[in-house]
């Protein structure tokens, strides 16, 4: 892990600013504890099983070393340029989403739109179907009543057509 | 008219005597003296003038009861001759009557009938006229509703799939059409957040 951000990777555990915060807060708490255990000269006893899985699968993903005092230090830095950088695409659902469904819409996004691609969810009950998305300067409607809009004139063909047969005499 | 010719016959008589007495008193007054007048009084004693008195008033009692026979009989035809009169004339007033009352009557069922026949003709032009106006505003009203719909058509069908599944919508089975619409609008996003950037 360099101090690129680009080449820092995030677990898609990890999906919101806050998120991250509390993965920063975190791992500046263990690198407190366990720097005072160097201090007194004794070994860490910090164990992987203390950690929270989110910080366990960004330790894993990024190939890091708790008990390494410098990519401890990358880490944080890594955190703290994604806290202030990263951008943050804001969803709003008809329903809370499931952790798979944000898991595979997070990787997605960081496949595709920036690597460390943060989300903020929210809830919006009269979109029925598909989602809001907000960016910093623009917001893009995926609802299915746009969707519906855009092909209003495919219905009404439809009806139409519909309508054509139904008048037809039979044979 | 019996009465006064038996009077001037007798008065008549009774002057042809005296002259004939008269004429005798002066041719022969000297040659009879006294005898006609004695004659006279022998002819015209008291039973004859009473005998006369009697007739004259058996012959004026007579005269008065045909009298009075011919006035009842006059009477009694004044009377039926009246009362036919009367009759035919309050017979033709009254016909006169009943032919302008039939009159009127017909007068009145025609006017009575050709109001009618005008308020009908009125409330059939108002039908007509409030029949066309309901037509044409049953006719906007549906074109307006049609308009409404159409459109807010996206709203209305967007509204029905809520209120049908309301909650029971599964964000898995969007996750396609939602990175399809993602991938569509790819490009703007990367622009918008790498300008911020």
């Amino acid at each position: 892990m360099s101090d690129d951000n680009k080449t820092g990777a995030l677990p898609s555990s990890v999906i919101s600013p806050a998120q991250v915060a509390h993965l920063e807060a975190e791992l500046s708490k263990l690198n407190e504890i366990i720097t005072q255990f160097e201090i007194k000269s004794d070994r860490p006893d910090v164990k992987l099983n203390d950690i929270t899985p989110e910080l366990h699968e960004y330790l894993k993903l990024n190939n890091l070393d708790i008990l390494n005092p410098d990519q401890r230090s990358t880490a944080l830095n890594h955190l703290k340029l994604v806290s202030a950088n990263a951008p943050v695409l804001h969803f709003s659902f008809a329903v809370d989403p499931s952790p798979d469904f944000t898991a595979k819409l997070v990787t997605w996004l960081r496949s595709n739109i920036h690597p460390l691609c943060l989300m903020v969810i929210g809830l919006a009950p009269d979109i029925g179907a598909g989602c809001y998305v907000r960016t910093t300067n623009k917001s893009f409607d995926l609802t299915l009543k746009t969707r519906l809009d855009v092909n209003r004139q495919n219905l009404i063909n439809s009806i139409k057509d519909l309508n054509k047969i139904s008048l037809k005499p039979s044979e | 008219m019996g009465l006064a010719a038996a009077v001037i016959i007798i008065i008549g008589l009774v002057v042809w005597m005296l002259l004939t007495m008269m004429k005798l008193k002066n041719s022969g007054q000297s040659l009879l003296g006294d005898a006609p007048e004695k004659a006279v009084e022998a002819i015209f004693d008291n039973d004859f003038r009473e005998e006369l008195r009697n007739r004259g008033r058996l012959h004026f009692e007579k005269i008065i009861t045909d009298s009075a026979m011919f006035l009842q009989q006059d009477l009694r035809l004044t009377s039926s001759q009246m009362a036919e009169h009367i009759k035919s004339v309050i017979t033709s007033k009254l016909q006169d009557e009943i032919v302008k009352y039939v009159q009127s009557v017909e007068d009145a069922k025609n006017v009575a009938i050709e109001a009618i026949e005008k308020t009908n003709a009125a409330i059939d032009e108002q039908r007509k006229a409030l029949s066309a106006q309901i037509q044409a505003e049953v006719a906007a009203e549906k074109t307006r509703a049609i308009n409404e719909f159409s459109a807010h058509m996206a709203e209305i069908v967007n509204h029905y799939i809520l209120m049908s599944i309301g909650n029971q919508i599964d964000l898995s089975d969007q996750l396609e059409f939602i990175l399809a619409d993602l991938e569509k609008n790819k490009k703007d996003i990367i622009e918008d957040i790498t300008h911020v950037g």
